[in-house]
């Protein structure tokens, strides 16, 4: 469809970009998924791990000793299971391996392998079905979905570990995490590897922070999902980073959205959405860093998109129907092929475009206060062209488009379309000295 | 590709060349068209205008000259307004619309006995139906091909399904079955329509009685009816048809098998959680419900074997329908569940009838199903389980051939003659077009907005043209001038042609209802009769029984009525006076004596909700009753001549004696 891009790394080094360091870094260590046993518990052997949860009451410990332990298991209210990192509770080919079922039941440290293997009835690693639960400190491997978190409240989902099966297509893996009319919840510093999505429907109130998604479709999925945040994720090689859809609230701040570069790729989506907040993330290589449909979709509302930075993506800001409302800000636009595209023709002047950094900004700051001295005015034919006929894409960069462009601005038959202004252009960094909290 | 950058260079010569002779000029900026100020050059007339060699070459490729007619006709689906729509292909010229669940004057379309007749067809026990939502229609097909005899279309609402000919592009019958009281998947036929197929939507007991919805699991139903289709006659034979009963999911889209799939159809369905809302009764919304499980069922249905085991005495008469009660077709290898991406649209089989082409609305990938290996699975039994109504499971990653990453929102799929696949992506608003064969992302089209369905030329059938795509997107947004908050819908001819990239050639508004699915057919596989036989009975095609020749005109009173036996021709009726008293029942008769082809007249009666349409040698009754006196002019309601002004005449209505 388009030209493969050279690697990132070529990239990086043909560029010599400093902004780039921060998406090159390696990866955050594994999750510290390590959980300190307990002071006082039961002991539970191989093998007594069902007949002990079916004897247990509300504050009752249970230590798992290293070993296999048979699922599938349902925890009660109240109780709480520990494991080493070598006790692992094993699927035995149906259904979810650990239930947590009642109130305040707690899964912490231990190991999953595998689950059943029906899709159509989510065999799932872990499934919570009760307010307060607890899940920390999880490894899981090998398991069509991995936690579920149906209809609770206070959920806390930290520092697991999730890692799906690389080997098996994308479509034909369950989620890696699932909340389900779940609200009021934290999901923190896990770690999700060739899963397939975090889903997040109909869940509002719920904070996901620190959770790095790397392989999959969906790095978080909000659906009828309002009043969520997302803070320092980091989304590496997913088909979407974060897609919102029917929801409002949304912030998404601090976070690395890095090569979402499949044929849909996208690093943020949002789609008939509004007040949605995107600020100091990092977006690299991302077939559309921000793509914008039809959102704010309601009068009243605005989405802010300020303080990112965008680098070597197909298209930084990617705009289709609904273009007032949203506000541009204080970015830092630096090597994309395109800054903004707009589907469909048309141009994005109804947004609000301030302060931001271009890097083919063409005027001067004579009074050297760190504004252009002429607004930022982008008309592109090739552009504009491109919109609408997706084949030129092929042949950006090329002398053919170029002379296309050059003559678009010398003579009317081809006038280029101004897609957008912005009149504080900035010489400087636009995000510098905007503290950010990314890993 | 050198074709293509051949052709960036012949724009960047023609910019160049175009810009030697303009260069003083402005380009438009306003994004609308400009308009020619006397310009005569191309050239000239483009930068008058503000279009580029693109749009110029989109003119050129659907620019129908006045009086050259389209190598397509499309059949849209009219959505609310209850009709069918005809557009012509390239041009996206309208040109008709055809009356179907709705009463339309233009056709008379439910004035005159015989259209009315039709219409009550479709009424239920107590209520006259004069709307329909209609989905998707289903051209006749004879070996997988479309034949261009017969066009069927359902009706979601109601749970109608029509039966058009396209000898003169008339409804001539409704079937209305009890066991259902919404519909989705309807129509789809069979390659040599032995049947055509109508799925229900939303569950209901099918034996129409009461019973409260927490009862859903129990006693609610969906059913799947093929209804037999009688060629010779043009009619759905309601004797010969049957349904199956399958599991209160909501089944959605339907398609039928062909080629090695023959005898075999596939339906979709969502809701496998068997959600039924209470949102104020403290469940989740049927919404949220009914989108929890990750994976839900396509049907797969052995329709032949169902068709034997009908004609062995092994169905029950519900409501007048012969049904296939549910464990009768789950132990007898009629239904089969095959696990697919939730929520999903289209169930598409590919011409060759192996890949059945299934896209998850909330999934970035097509699905595509292998026959063969289903098949397999079925006669080796091999099984992961039952749903809760035993119906046997297929294993998923078993019964796929593979999946294709496409995008964002895959939902209905179609095909081209060169093993290619387009399917629509409602949440990213393209069409993704793909290799079949190696399933693999060939390219995409952008298109405006929230794409539903799409058409290819002949794309459903066993021999599909290709050459161009129809995208039928929701809510135009900002496509064409304000007409209001209720926005028109946007028909987007897409050039396919090109094996470099597709592209957009025109937008086409649909301003009456919400189209859902149409099919595209050669226009010369279309034998449409220019007139009616004297006498004609336009939705039988026989000869009417009250049928009136030129000198036979006459008005008679018997006993249930005064009867006018009258004739219409350029430029007069006979007679010309009609009058009655009050009170009496009048039975109208005409018959348009005309056999020109171009002699249509009307029949407009003042006050008394009466047009008739008659087309030359078509017969129509009307019966109603004079019950305010009074004058009454009546006239033709189509400009037939030089004088159809004067084509008038008068119905009086002699007050009753007190």
């Amino acid at each position: 469809m388009r030209p493969a891009l050279p690697s990132l790394a070529l990239l990086v080094a043909l560029t010599g970009c400093a902004r780039v360091e921060a998406s090159s870094q390696p990866l955050p260590a594994p999750a510290p998924w390590r959980v300190e046993r307990p002071a006082a518990c039961d002991s539970v052997p191989p093998g007594e791990l069902g007949e002990k949860l079916a004897a247990a009451r509300p504050g009752a410990v249970l230590c798992l000793e290293p070993g296999r332990h048979p699922g599938p298991v349902v925890v009660p209210g109240g109780v709480t299971v520990w494991g080493p990192r070598g006790a692992t509770v094993h699927a035995q080919g149906a259904g979810s391996v650990i239930t947590l079922a009642g109130a305040g039941a707690r899964v912490l440290g231990l190991g999953v392998d595998g689950t059943g293997g029906r899709y159509d009835r989510e065999d799932a690693a872990i499934a919570v079905r009760a307010d307060d639960a607890v899940v920390s400190g999880v490894h899981i491997q090998n398991a069509v979905f991995g936690i579920l978190v149906n209809q609770a409240r206070r959920a806390s989902i930290t520092d697991n570990e999730i890692v799906g099966q690389r080997d098996v297509a994308l479509g034909m893996r369950g989620d890696a995490i699932r909340l389900w009319e779940t609200s009021h919840s934290l999901i923190a510093r896990n770690q999700l590897r060739d899963g397939r999505d975090l889903v997040v429907w109909y869940s509002p109130h719920n904070v996901f922070t620190d959770n790095v998604a790397t392989g999959g479709r969906y790095g978080t999925h909000f659906m009828h999902a309002s009043d969520n945040v997302v803070r320092r994720g980091r989304f590496v090689g997913n088909v979407v980073g974060v897609f919102v859809m029917y929801s409002h609230r949304i912030t998404i701040e601090d976070s690395t959205l890095l090569d979402c570069s499949t044929a849909g790729g996208m690093g943020v989506g949002v789609k008939d959405s509004g007040d949605v907040v995107i600020r100091r993330n990092t977006f690299v290589h991302d077939t559309s860093a921000i793509y914008l449909d039809n959102s704010p979709g309601q009068l009243d509302e605005r989405d802010v998109i300020e303080h990112n930075r965008f680098q070597l993506n197909d298209a930084a800001l990617v705009f289709r129907g609904i273009v007032r409302g949203n506000e541009v800000r204080l970015n830092d636009f630096q090597s994309n092929r395109d800054t903004v595209l707009v589907e469909g023709g048309g141009n994005a002047r109804e947004a609000l475009f301030a302060g931001n950094r271009f890097d083919d900004y063409a005027g001067y700051d004579f009074d050297t206060d760190g504004v252009g001295d002429v607004p930022h005015e982008v008309r592109s034919l090739s552009g504009q062209l491109a919109s609408a006929h997706r084949e030129l894409v092929f042949f950006r960069g090329t002398a053919a488009l170029g002379v296309v462009e050059a003559l678009g601005r010398l003579v009317p038959l081809f006038a280029p379309k101004t897609l957008f202004v912005d009149g504080t252009p900035r010489l400087v960094d636009a995000t510098a000295g905007e503290e950010r909290h990314a890993h | 590709m050198s074709t293509a950058r051949a052709r960036v260079g012949a724009i960047a010569l023609l910019a160049l060349a175009a810009g030697a002779a303009y260069a003083a000029c402005g380009g438009r900026q306003d994004g609308t068209s400009g308009t020619p100020t006397g310009g005569t050059s191309v050239a000239q007339l483009m930068q008058e205008r503000g279009l580029s060699e693109a749009d110029v070459q989109a003119a050129l490729k659907t620019y129908t000259p006045s009086g050259r007619k389209d190598e397509y006709l499309m059949f849209g689906s009219g959505g609310h307004s209850g009709q069918v729509v005809v557009v012509g292909i390239p041009s996206m010229r309208i040109l008709k619309y055809i009356a179907v669940f709705t009463p339309e004057p233009w056709q008379g379309y439910g004035f005159d006995e015989q259209t009315r007749r039709v219409l009550e067809q479709g009424d239920r026990p107590g209520e006259d139906i004069r709307w329909g939502d209609t989905h998707h229609p289903a051209l006749s097909e004879t070996a997988g091909d479309y034949d261009g005899e017969y066009l069927f279309i359902g009706d979601k609402a109601n749970a109608r399904l029509a039966v058009i000919s396209l000898k003169d592009f008339v409804t001539r019958q409704m079937v209305a079955p009890s066991i259902l009281r919404s519909d989705h998947g309807a129509a789809f036929v069979t390659p040599n329509t032995e049947y055509v197929m109508e799925t229900s939507q939303y569950p209901a007991p099918i034996d129409g009685s009461y019973a409260d919805v927490t009862e859903y699991n129990d006693k609610y139903r969906g059913a799947v009816i093929f209804w037999k289709f009688d060629r010779k006659r043009g009619l759905i034979d309601q004797t010969q048809s049957f349904a199956l009963e399958v599991p209160p999911y909501m089944q959605d889209l339907a398609d039928a098998g062909k080629k090695g799939s023959h005898g075999w159809a596939f339906v979709n369905s969502f809701n496998t959680e068997r959600s039924y809302g209470g949102n104020m009764e403290s469940r989740p919304p049927l919404e949220s419900g009914a989108s929890q499980n990750d994976m839900d069922y396509m049907h797969m249905i052995n329709w032949k074997r169902a068709a034997e085991l009908v004609s062995q005495g092994k169905a029950e008469e519900v409501q007048g329908m012969k049904v296939l009660r549910l464990p009768v077709a789950a132990a007898e290898g009629v239904l089969f569940m095959v696990p697919e991406p939730k929520s999903p649209h289209g169930v598409d089989v590919a011409p060759d009838g192996e890949s059945i082409a299934v896209g998850g609305k909330l999934d970035t990938h097509a699905t595509v199903y292998s026959f063969t290996q289903m098949k397999k699975l079925i006669d080796a039994k091999s099984f992961t389980g039952k749903d809760p109504y035993g119906v046997p499971i297929l294993p998923f990653k078993e019964s796929i051939r593979g999946q294709v990453d496409l995008g964002l929102g895959p939902l209905h799929t179609q095909f081209d003659g060169q093993g290619n696949a387009y399917t629509s992506l409602f949440l990213e608003t393209k069409v993704a077009r793909w290799s079949l064969k190696d399933l693999k992302l060939i390219d995409k089209v952008s298109t405006h907005y929230n794409i539903g369905h799409l058409a290819v030329a002949e794309g459903d059938t066993v021999s599909p043209d290709g050459k161009y795509l129809v995208a039928m997107n929701k809510w135009a947004l900002d496509r064409f001038a304000e007409v209001g908050p209720l926005l028109p819908q946007n028909f987007q001819l897409v050039d396919i042609t090109q094996p470099s990239a597709m592209s957009v050639l025109y937008d086409m508004p649909i301003p009456l209802g919400e189209p859902h699915y149409a099919q595209i057919i050669k226009a010369d596989k279309v034998k449409a009769m220019q007139i009616y036989a004297p006498g004609t009975d336009a939705v039988t095609h026989e000869k009417a029984a009250n049928v009136v020749t030129g000198g036979s005109e006459r008005i008679e009173r018997k006993p249930d009525g005064v009867h006018v036996y009258m004739t219409v021709v350029r430029s007069h009726f006979t007679p010309d006076t009609l009058r009655v008293k009050q009170g009496e029942t009048v039975h109208l008769h005409i018959t348009n004596v005309e056999q020109a082809y171009d002699a249509t007249h009307g029949f407009g009666l003042a006050s008394y909700n009466i047009n008739l349409s008659l087309e030359p040698g078509e017969h129509a009754d009307v019966t109603f009753v004079a019950d305010r006196p009074g004058v009454y002019p009546m006239y033709c309601t189509e400009f037939c001549s030089a004088l159809h002004l004067e084509m008038a005449g008068y119905f009086l209505v002699e007050p009753a004696a007190k």
